[in-house]
Parts: structure tokens; C-alpha cells; sequence
């Protein structure tokens, strides 16, 4: 017999984090829209976000430290600078070249990003600022709860998704980088900077992107290499949304975590859920969790190649 | 223009940037590993095992990979005794010890292997962990090379892997340490075993599990936790879903932090006993809140107990840190992990102290090997429970040391011995 309030507190942690990582799957989904390049140092760069809280909050590199807040301020300035300055000295170069290129350089960039983590912290996981560290829980109707970190993360993905919706459907400026999306060339014949639409997707994107990194580190207790593996689990998520859907890349995100959750609770372990009208229980061993959205994922691909809210691209052969 | 000639041209225009781009990534690929830093060894030849003043013992290390966490102190550690040992003179036979940083790569660590081998036929070297210790346990056995290593699964002292040796009580029997006090204890309690699901994971959840039976404490069904995990509210709500009071987890510090800062908000009253790479005091210190209560288990001192053993090891330990300029307070260092280090190279010592007493040539790893056997009841210099090493039971110890976290420090709580049955060998 399932227990309701069991069963909604594992939704709503899946809820929280799939907003988790929906930040950096929004990060992933804008770089793509708008300039059609897999970004694949994008775990990487989650992870850069939560060790500079580090860099910044703690004094384990620098003589001393800053406030906590002041701290996740600088590193999501400093991921507007990074993407400002990947764009002048490394993509501006690759403007018209095959997209091909560009994923290589992404592969190359995240190398280099996890090589200057690893020469200033090691392995090592590093502990956040105790005002970073949300403790408690967020009482909610039923008796069912959700986590304070989790909270915020639905919170600011909620409102991350709302603007970017908002920007790209209202503003000039998002018009700008839709139509450069749509078609590079086009855009380009009729004045629009190509140049400025890379580097204000840049910036947005890792900008977000840290705030995922800073938050998926919160959540944990502090920044840990672990966090690059998220670049894995949102590939997933976006594909699942369609890669080129804000909002898709947001609920493919959900669905992910929410699918890990309960899968991680009712098909693994000793909480396995058992077959009806059986003794057999639906024990599927270690991992399956993780499993789960992926065979979603491969469901949803069979049926809808382009992902649940992506762009069906018709092309004549 | 044809439609031809612009697939022509489009090829040719494909093929350039495909190398623009292949020399960009390989460019900024190689300027990437230059600053993760692959080699943190000395880089010293050695090699010169075959003379009569000087042996070689290699290192192979994980100082910049997976667990360099606790790797790069171990390997401090390692690299500082041997050089104490040989300006104090504790051995005759000068140490030579190149070592490198395999990075928990296992072909790196086979790579090490054999030009350590091929150079300079070593009769011991020093390793690191399951990923070079299991690569290399079938070929350290037919090379007739010594192993010592921090690798303590019980599989590792069978006679299937003559030659492997580690310092500590192995995985195993670390959570038997833990049952044996829980029985004792909290008799009526319920256990779990949390654990990433691998080959270092799974180690002692077996034999654990059968011995938590025979002590008559219940056990729960098994609950896993990635190496990699970022979150652990559903194995912790799965642990208080199934009644569980103590939780023995085999795994590394950073999903330990993990499981403890869920454990606040899911399941507050859970005790969780972590196995011998959970805790150490850079982790406790840096989360002193979460780690509280926590409980631990070795089979040697931590950092500070070692220093207060006051015996020979402390004396080595203080020597290593004047001398290279450490700081005691800095954690990164010192903590029990160097403690591990300086003891595998103890290990290293004795065992050819123990071959040059008999008249052996120390420059052969049959001859080591049974100058391991001659360790007896030794305390490696106040700094470990008494090892023991025979012929048929390669355990060094059946006594852990139980720890709990306390106001941000690991306080020794008491010990506990367990019998040495022929039966847990290999489980």
C-alpha cells in the first residue's frame, strides 16, 4: 500500500531537483537556440559556479574572504565576464564555421575548466559558507514537506524560465537572437550583430548556468567535482523537452528528477513497490533510478524525435 | 557556379575547419591536462635496486584522480617517511623511491607498473587503491612483487593474491567493528548498509550482513549511494522508511557530506557509521554541524592521536613536518590520511629490516614478502593496533578503533576486538 504523504515528499524533492537541474539545463537549451551548438562543457561550468563561491567565500585561495552573498554575486558576474571573454577570444573566431567546431571547442573548454579546478582544490569537496547552507525543511498542506534548498531552486528556475520566456518573446532584443537562431545568414544581410546575439547568449547561458552550479552545491552541503556530472543527467532533460525549448529543457528537467526520485524509492531496495496481486517486489537493483528518465527519454525519442516541445525541422532532401 | 563545384568547394571548406577545429580542441586539450597537473611524482629515476647500498621501492600514487582526496595526504605521507627513514638512517640500505601519480587511471597505473619492473626489478612497491591495487594483484602475485596498498578488501589477503598487503582492518571487518558495538550496545537496534554500488562499495556488505545476524541485530534491506551523488534525500527516507537506526556506509568523504547534510532535514535521528575513507578531519572540520555524532573506524591513530601517542611515529611525523615545512594546522595535510602514508612506508621498512635481519637479499620480493611475516605485534611506532602478519591469515589486526564526531574533531571512543576467524578470510 503506497503512502501518500511518502510518495508526494518524493515527488516534491524530484520537483526540487529537477529545478535544480533546470538551471543548467536552461543554460544547455539557450546556447543551443540560439546558436545551435551542443554545449557540452555546460556540467563543467556548473561546477565552476559552485567551486567559485568557494574561491570567493572561503579563504582557501584568496588572502580572505568575502561575504556569502557578496560572494555568489562575483561568480555570477564573474560567469557574465567568462561568457563576455569566450565569446571575444574563442567563438567570435568560429562564426560561419561548421557548428561541428564549435561543439569540439566546447569539448576542449571543458577540459580547461575542470583542469583549473583540479589545480586549485584537487578532488576535494569544499564545504559553503554556513549562510549558504539552507537547513530545515518547508512545511506544506497534508503533512508533506519539501527542503528549504529544494525551495529556492523551484523558486529561481520558476522565475529563470519565466524571464527568459518573457525576454525572448517580448523584448527586441530576444526577437534579434530568435531570428539569428532561425537563420544565421538571413540575419546577418539585414544588420543584425552577430557577434552581440553570440555573446549575450553566452553570458545568459553561464550566467544561469552558475546559478545551477551555486544552488546544486547548497543543496549538498558545498561544491563537489561530482556536480560536473549533471552535464550528463541535463543532456538528457533537454533532449526530453526539445533541445531548442526554454520551457521544454525546464520540464524535461522536472520530469527527470522527478522520475529519478521515485524510481530511486519504489523500484530499488527494500522500498520496492510489489507487483500487484504478488510477493514479487519490483526491486530493480542499484541505480535504476538514474536509469528511469533515460528509458523515458528513448520512449519519447521513438515516438517524438525532436522531444516533447522541440522545433520539427522539415527538411528536402 | 555549379552545384558541383560548390560541393567541391564545400568539402574542401569542411575539411579545413574540421582541422581548425581539431587543432584548436587539441591545443586547448593538451593546455588542460598541463594545468590539471598529470605527473605530481618526483620524477626520480631510481633503478638502482641491484646494488648492495640502496634499494627501490616505487610509489604509485593517486595525488591528482578520482580519490586524490585522500590520496595526495596518503601519498605526502608515504613519500615524507622514506625520507626520514633514510636521513635518520633507520635502515642500513638507502630507500630509493621514485614515485607518480597514476590518477586512479588504471592503464597509468599498469603503465608505472611496468617501467617500475622493467627498470629496476623492485622487490615492494608501494600502491594506492582498488583501481591499481585489483589491475595489479594477478601480476604483483606472478612478478613476486610486495603490495603494499590502502585497499582493504578482505578478498585482497586470500591465497589467491600472495603478495598483496595493507595496514589496516579490512573493509569487512570495519563494519563488523561498528556491529560489534551496536550489539553491544543497542541490542534490539535495526542496521543498513548504504554503499556505492561497486566493487569497493559492495566489500564488506556481505560478510557485514551475516555477522549483524549472528549478533542478532536486524538488518535492513541494502541502500545505495553514488560516488557521485548530489543528493541523498531518497536513500535517506528509505532508511527511515524501513525503521533503520545505525547506517554503516562504505564510500568516500564527498557523498558522506552529502548523505549528512540530507540527514538533517530527512531523518535527524539516524546514526551513520562510515568505514575507514568517510571521515577525516578536513571534512569534519569543514562541516563541523553535519558531521556531529557521526561514528568512524580504523584500525591506526588520527592526526592528533598519533601525535599524542608521543612514541616513535610522533617523533616522525613532527621530524617530517619541520623538515618540509608543513603546517599542523592545516588539514589538508594533517590529518589521518598522512597517518596511513607514513605507515605503508613503515610497512615498506620492516619488512626489509625483518629480511636483512634473516640474511636475506633485500632486493627480492620472496624475501620481503617473508620479512612481512615477521611483523609481529607491532604497533608501527605507537601510531596502529599491533599487525600481525602470517603465512596463512595475511590481517594485519582484528582490533578497530572506534571514533565519534564530537564538537568538530574525531575523539577516540573505545576499541573493539574481533575474532580472528579462518572464515572471514576473503569475506
Amino acid at each position: 500500500m503506497v503512502n501518500w504523504v511518502t510518495l508526494i515528499d518524493i515527488s516534491l524533492s524530484g520537483l526540487g531537483l529537477g529545478a535544480l537541474y533546470a538551471l543548467v539545463a536552461m543554460g544547455f537549451s539557450l546556447i543551443y537556440k540560439v546558436t545551435g551548438v551542443l554545449n557540452f562543457a555546460q556540467g563543467q561550468i556548473a561546477m565552476v559556479g559552485a567551486y567559485g563561491v568557494v574561491i570567493f567565500g572561503t579563504a582557501t585561495v584568496l588572502p580572505a574572504a568575502i561575504p556569502a552573498w557578496a560572494a555568489v554575486l562575483v561568480t555570477v558576474l564573474l560567469g557574465v565576464v567568462l561568457g563576455l571573454a569566450l565569446e571575444r577570444v574563442v567563438f567570435r573566431q568560429f562564426i560561419g564555421e561548421p557548428v561541428l567546431s564549435v561543439i569540439i571547442v566546447t569539448l576542449a573548454l571543458g577540459s580547461i575548466l575542470e583542469g583549473v579546478i583540479f589545480f586549485l582544490y584537487g578532488q576535494n569537496a569544499q564545504a559553503y559558507p554556513e549562510a549558504l547552507t539552507f537547513g530545515g525543511q518547508l512545511s506544506l498542506p497534508l503533512g508533506t514537506s519539501i527542503q528549504a534548498a529544494y525551495a529556492v531552486a523551484v523558486a529561481i528556475a520558476l522565475v529563470v524560465v519565466a524571464v527568459l520566456m518573457l525576454f525572448f518573446r517580448r523584448t527586441v532584443t530576444g526577437s534579434i537572437l530568435r531570428a539569428s537562431a532561425s537563420d544565421e545568414q538571413a540575419a546577418m544581410v539585414l544588420g543584425v550583430s552577430i557577434e552581440r546575439t553570440i555573446a549575450l547568449a553566452w553570458t545568459l547561458s553561464i550566467a544561469i548556468t552558475a546559478i545551477g552550479g551555486i544552488l546544486l552545491a547548497t543543496s549538498s552541503g558545498g561544491a563537489a567535482v561530482s556536480i560536473e556530472n549533471t552535464g550528463i543527467i541535463i543532456f538528457a532533460a533537454v533532449v526530453l523537452g526539445g533541445l531548442d525549448s526554454i520551457p521544454g529543457a525546464f520540464i524535461g528537467s522536472i520530469v527527470v528528477g522527478v522520475l529519478q526520485e521515485l524510481g530511486s524509492y519504489y523500484l530499488v531496495g527494500g522500498t520496492a513497490v510489489y507487483v500487484p496481486f504478488t510477493d514479487i517486489q519490483a526491486n530493480f537493483g542499484a541505480g535504476f533510478g538514474e536509469i528511469l528518465p533515460l528509458v523515458l527519454l528513448l520512449v519519447v525519442i521513438l515516438v517524438k524525435p525532436y522531444g516533447l516541445f522541440g522545433t520539427e525541422r522539415i527538411e528536402r532532401l | 557556379m555549379t552545384n558541383d563545384d560548390t560541393a567541391n568547394s564545400s568539402r574542401v571548406y569542411r575539411r579545413r575547419n574540421v582541422l581548425k577545429s581539431g587543432a584548436a580542441g587539441a591545443a586547448t586539450l593538451a593546455l588542460a591536462g598541463c594545468i590539471g597537473g598529470g605527473d605530481g611524482g618526483d620524477g626520480s629515476d631510481g633503478g638502482d635496486g641491484g646494488m648492495a647500498d640502496s634499494v627501490t621501492v616505487p610509489g604509485i600514487y593517486d595525488e591528482s584522480g578520482a580519490t586524490s582526496d585522500v590520496g595526495r595526504p596518503t601519498a605526502i605521507g608515504s613519500r615524507d617517511t622514506i625520507a626520514y627513514i633514510n636521513e635518520n638512517d633507520l635502515f642500513d640500505v638507502t630507500l630509493d623511491h621514485p614515485n607518480n601519480d597514476y590518477a586512479y587511471e588504471v592503464p597509468q597505473a599498469q603503465q608505472y607498473y611496468q617501467q617500475y619492473t622493467s627498470e629496476s626489478s623492485p622487490p615492494l612497491i608501494i600502491g594506492w587503491g582498488t583501481a591499481d591495487t585489483e589491475a595489479l594483484a594477478g601480476t604483483v602475485a606472478e612478478d613476486e612483487v610486495v603490495y603494499v596498498s590502502a585497499s582493504y578488501s578482505a578478498n585482497l589477503v586470500t591465497e589467491e593474491f600472495p603478495y598483496n598487503f595493507f595496514g589496516n582492518l579490512d573493509y569487512t571487518s570495519q563494519a563488523r567493528a561498528h556491529l560489534k558495538w551496536i550489539a553491544d550496545n543497542d541490542p534490539e537496534a535495526t542496521v543498513g548498509f548504504i554503499f556505492s554500488n561497486t566493487a569497493f562499495g559492495r566489500s564488506p556488505v556481505e560478510g557485514g550482513k551475516q555477522y549483524a545476524e549472528e549478533l542478532g541485530l536486524d538488518v535492513a534491506p541494502d541502500i545505495n549511494l553514488p560516488l557521485t551523488a548530489n543528493s541523498a534525500t531518497t536513500q535517506l527516507r528509505q532508511a527511515r522508511d524501513q525503521d533503520i537506526d545505525y547506517l554503516i556506509h562504505q564510500n568516500t568523504s564527498a557523498p558522506m557530506r552529502v548523505l549528512l547534510e540530507d540527514r538533517q532535514d530527512i531523518y535527524p535521528d539516524l546514526t551513520v557509521c562510515g568505514l575507514t575513507y568517510t571521515v577525516d578531519e578536513r571534512v569534519v572540520q569543514q562541516s563541523p554541524d553535519i558531521f556531529e555524532g557521526v561514528r568512524y573506524v580504523n584500525a591506526f591513530r588520527t592526526f592528533q592521536g598519533a601525535l599524542d601517542s608521543g612514541g616513535r611515529g610522533a617523533e616522525i611525523i613532527e621530524a617530517n613536518f619541520e623538515r618540509e615545512g608543513r603546517s599542523m594546522d592545516d588539514p589538508e595535510v594533517a590529518q589521518l590520511n598522512y597517518v596511513r602514508g607514513v605507515i605503508h612506508a613503515l610497512l615498506a621498512l620492516k619488512g626489509m629490516q625483518n629480511a636483512a635481519e634473516a640474511g636475506n637479499d633485500v632486493t627480492t620480493g620472496p624475501n620481503i614478502r617473508q620479512g612481512m611475516f615477521g611483523i609481529e605485534d607491532d604497533d608501527m611506532f605507537g601510531l596502529a593496533e599491533p599487525f600481525s602478519y602470517a603465512e596463512g591469515d595475511r590481517r594485519p589486526t582484528m582490533n578497530g578503533r572506534l571514533f565519534e564526531v564530537t564538537d568538530g574533531s574525531l575523539s577516540f571512543d573505545t576499541g573493539v576486538e574481533l575474532p580472528r576467524r579462518d572464515s572471514w578470510i576473503g569475506l
